[in-house]
Formats: structure tokens, C-alpha cells, sequence
């Protein structure tokens, strides 16, 4: 009897041969150019899209509730389009995410669920969620430093996770320049790494020995979608790697570019 | 589905993305026109699924598994599409439709009309259940219910048809 309703419910589930490849044109023709990231964000500009089955339905306001986790983030979409395109980009930026939420990390193999804050820098146009229970955001020298919200004790170096954008330089030319510096300073450099997590980009990692308060470097050079890189600095030490080092990669995952369409 | 593919589609990588679609897209049209129960709504609310999928994909948890989260999507825009279509069909299909299920309760349904002669809250577990041949914890991922709750469900479902099928019991237990 299972197997018949099975079989019923596929006879009767049947669709045309064409009809993957006929949705596919038309859901092709919806996305938008670059990552999807920034497509969702800006979902209110749907009302320019095609609608499903050619029902175009026109809204002078589309209400854009995006939950992530605790909270929601409400958008009014209408005040969006009423503004020139650049403009509207960025004053509406820090709406589209949710003040916090929930994000889960694993540090040291045991799973744990954070108090993701959300900090939008719109002059640098990136976005990124860090822990608000363990860490504080800072602007130091025109860079945004993610580090713990009370100064370790001694005889802790301090650990931090520190944003900067080089607006002129592409990623790999850059991280070439900073294992080169990184090479004077650190007693060992490694291979400048290619990744995709937690960001596209490179990867630089260098120590100051193998002492337990030995200073680890980690930097992460990504593209800012334009003709620039924004460099991602993860400042520890080697007893650290697994508690702030992880930590700070965990939170890179929630770095995002903002890149205008 | 992959973490790689998932990463690449975050990307914004188009083949990425096509392949998740080959990858889903049958049960995604199948599962929306049993649920849906009408072609065009199904195909509306898979394509609406698929843009989702795509603009949200940043927001996936990767640490947990990838089909509910396609799935619960995909319930989701089909309720959508339900609700929108039922508000502007018309009155006179809206009567002819009550009738019809008004004169279900007999014995001479076959199983598929007794399936989806079932109120939703019974008929969509029952649904991914067979088509899919999903466990009753994933059903339960993908509807975002307690794992009693929907055992609870397929029970009472299975013993509706049972009832709309003159009273002979129907399907496994399990």
C-alpha cells in the first residue's frame, strides 16, 4: 500500500520534460550579478523584477521582514526607491540587517551560541556580526578593531580582529606585500594560502615562536568587490588559537561587502 | 549538498547555483504540486523558492543539514502562493469547491483523493513522507514541529484515509 500511494502520488506529481529547463530561463533572468548576499538585502527592488507567472503586481511599498535568528529587520522599501541609487544604498544599508542575532561557534570542539551584534560600516561598505557578550568594536586609525571588551590581563598579549580597506590594491598583489613585511617581524612566515573560507581571498599566517604566549598573526586579504581589498587581521597568541583565534574566523564568516549593484 | 557549493553559490557563482537547482528541482515541482494542488501555483512557488533560496543563502547555517532548510522554504512559498490565489478565486469555483469536499467522506476515493482530501496540517506530513520516503525527524525539520507532534499527525492522517477509504487500515507504522 505504501509503495501504490507512492506511486500515485508520482503519476499524479508528473510535469513536462521542458518545464525545468522553461523555469530555469526565468529564474536566470531574476539574479542578480555577484553574490546573492547583497541581492537579498535589497529584495524590495523585486517590484523591478518579472513576478512568477508574469503576475507583475504594482507596490508602493514592499515591507521586507528579514529574520535572522532573535530579531527582525524591518525595511521600508519605498523610502529606498524614492532616493537616487547611491544614495539609496547607503542610507538604507543599516537597515537591512538584523540588529543581532544568534550565531553558532565552535571553539575547542564544544558548539556554543553567541550574541551576534551587528556592525555596518557604510564608509567602507562591509558588514560583519560579532560576539556583543566577549568583544567590543572600536575605530583606531581609521580601522575598525574587534577586541575583548576588558584588556587581557598580563602577561597576555592583546588579541584583536582589526578591518581596513586598501581601496587601490587587489588582493593578491596585497598579500604578497604583507607576507613580505610580515617576514621582518614574525620569525616564521608561512605560504601565502589561497582560500574560500572564511572569506574568499588569501591567507597569511605567521608566529613569534612556540611559547604559549608566542604572537600568532593571521591575515586574510579579500576582494572589496571593486578595485580594492579589504584586509582582515587576526592578532593572538599561540595558547589563544583555539579560543579568540577561533573565534575571530568564526566571526570572518559573517563578513560581508557591500558592493553596489 | 555540499559546503563548497554552498560557498560558491554565497559567491555568487551561477554554476553552483544550477547545480543545486538540478539537484532539488524535481522534488521541489513534485513536492509543490501535491501540496499546492494546482500546476501553476506549484510553478510559482518553486520559482519564488529557487530566488529565495539564492538571496538567502548567506543566512543558511551551514552547521546543520541542508533539505530542511530548502524544504521549510519551499512550504513556505507554497502557503504563500495558496493563500495569495485563494483570496481572488472566484466566489462561484470557491462554492463549487466546498461542495466537492463536503461530498469526500465516502469509501470509493482512491488513495491519492483520500490523501488530499486530508486538512494540510495532516496531508503535507503525509505527503514528504511518501513522495520524499523522509524520516519522521526530517518531515519534522522541514515543518518545523516537534518529532511527537508529527507522529501524532501522520497517525491521525493515516487513520483519516483509512476512514475515507471505508475503513480499511492503511499504511505502515512507521
Amino acid at each position: 500500500m505504501d509503495q501504490k500511494l507512492k506511486q500515485r502520488l508520482e503519476e499524479e506529481s508528473n510535469y513536462p520534460s521542458n518545464l525545468k529547463e522553461e523555469m530555469w530561463a526565468k529564474i536566470e533572468s531574476q539574479l542578480e550579478n555577484g553574490s546573492p548576499f547583497l541581492a537579498d538585502s535589497i529584495e524590495g527592488k523585486l517590484n523591478n523584477r518579472e513576478q512568477p507567472q508574469g503576475k507583475r503586481r504594482k507596490r508602493t511599498m514592499t515591507i521586507i521582514k528579514a529574520t535572522t535568528g532573535l530579531t527582525a529587520a524591518v525595511i521600508a522599501i519605498a523610502a529606498f526607491l524614492a532616493l537616487p541609487p547611491g544614495e539609496a544604498f547607503m542610507k538604507s544599508v543599516q537597515n537591512w540587517f538584523a540588529p543581532e542575532k544568534k550565531i553558532e561557534v565552535e571553539v575547542e570542539g564544544n558548539k556554543e551560541e553567541t550574541n551576534g551584534q551587528v556592525h555596518v560600516n557604510e564608509e567602507s561598505r562591509y558588514a560583519i556580526y560579532y560576539d556583543k557578550e566577549r568583544y567590543k568594536l572600536i575605530q583606531q586609525d581609521g580601522k575598525d578593531v574587534i577586541t575583548t571588551i576588558e584588556p587581557l590581563p598580563e602577561p597576555y598579549p592583546q588579541v584583536s580582529l582589526t578591518i581596513e580597506q586598501d581601496v587601490d590594491a587587489l588582493p593578491e598583489k596585497l598579500a604578497a606585500d604583507i607576507a613580505g613585511k610580515l617576514t621582518d617581524q614574525f620569525a616564521e612566515v608561512r605560504d601565502i594560502e589561497k582560500v574560500s573560507e572564511p572569506v574568499k581571498g588569501y591567507r597569511i599566517h605567521a608566529i613569534n615562536g612556540h611559547d604559549r604566549l608566542s604572537e600568532v598573526i593571521t591575515v586574510y586579504v579579500t576582494s572589496n568587490e571593486r578595485q580594492g581589498s579589504f584586509i582582515l587581521t587576526m592578532n593572538y597568541f599561540l595558547e589563544a588559537a583555539e579560543g579568540h583565534g577561533a573565534r575571530f574566523t568564526q566571526t570572518l564568516e559573517q563578513f560581508k561587502v557591500l558592493a553596489e549593484e | 549538498m555540499e559546503l563548497d557549493t554552498i560557498s560558491r553559490i554565497v559567491q555568487g557563482d551561477r554554476e553552483a547555483f544550477r547545480s543545486l537547482y538540478d539537484e532539488y528541482f524535481d522534488y521541489a515541482m513534485r513536492t509543490a504540486a501535491l501540496v499546492a494542488k494546482n500546476r501553476e501555483w506549484a510553478k510559482d512557488a518553486v520559482q519564488e523558492t529557487f530566488l529565495r533560496v539564492y538571496r538567502n543563502i548567506w543566512q543558511y547555517d551551514r552547521a546543520k543539514p541542508f533539505k530542511p532548510w530548502f524544504y521549510s522554504i519551499l512550504l513556505r512559498e507554497c502557503y504563500r502562493v495558496m493563500e495569495r490565489e485563494k483570496k481572488v478565486v472566484p466566489l462561484g469555483e470557491q462554492l463549487e469547491r466546498v461542495a466537492v469536499e463536503a461530498s469526500m467522506p465516502d469509501g470509493k476515493l482512491d488513495l491519492y483523493d483520500a490523501l488530499q482530501s486530508l486538512q494540510d496540517m495532516y496531508r503535507i506530513p503525509l505527503i514528504l513522507k511518501y513522495l520524499h520516503n523522509y524520516s519522521e525527524k526530517e518531515i519534522a525539520d522541514i515543518m518545523e514541529l516537534n518529532v511527537n507532534t508529527l507522529k501524532s499527525r501522520l497517525l491521525k492522517g493515516r487513520e483519516q484515509m483509512r476512514d475515507r477509504l471505508g475503513g480499511e487500515p492503511y499504511g505502515s507504522k512507521a
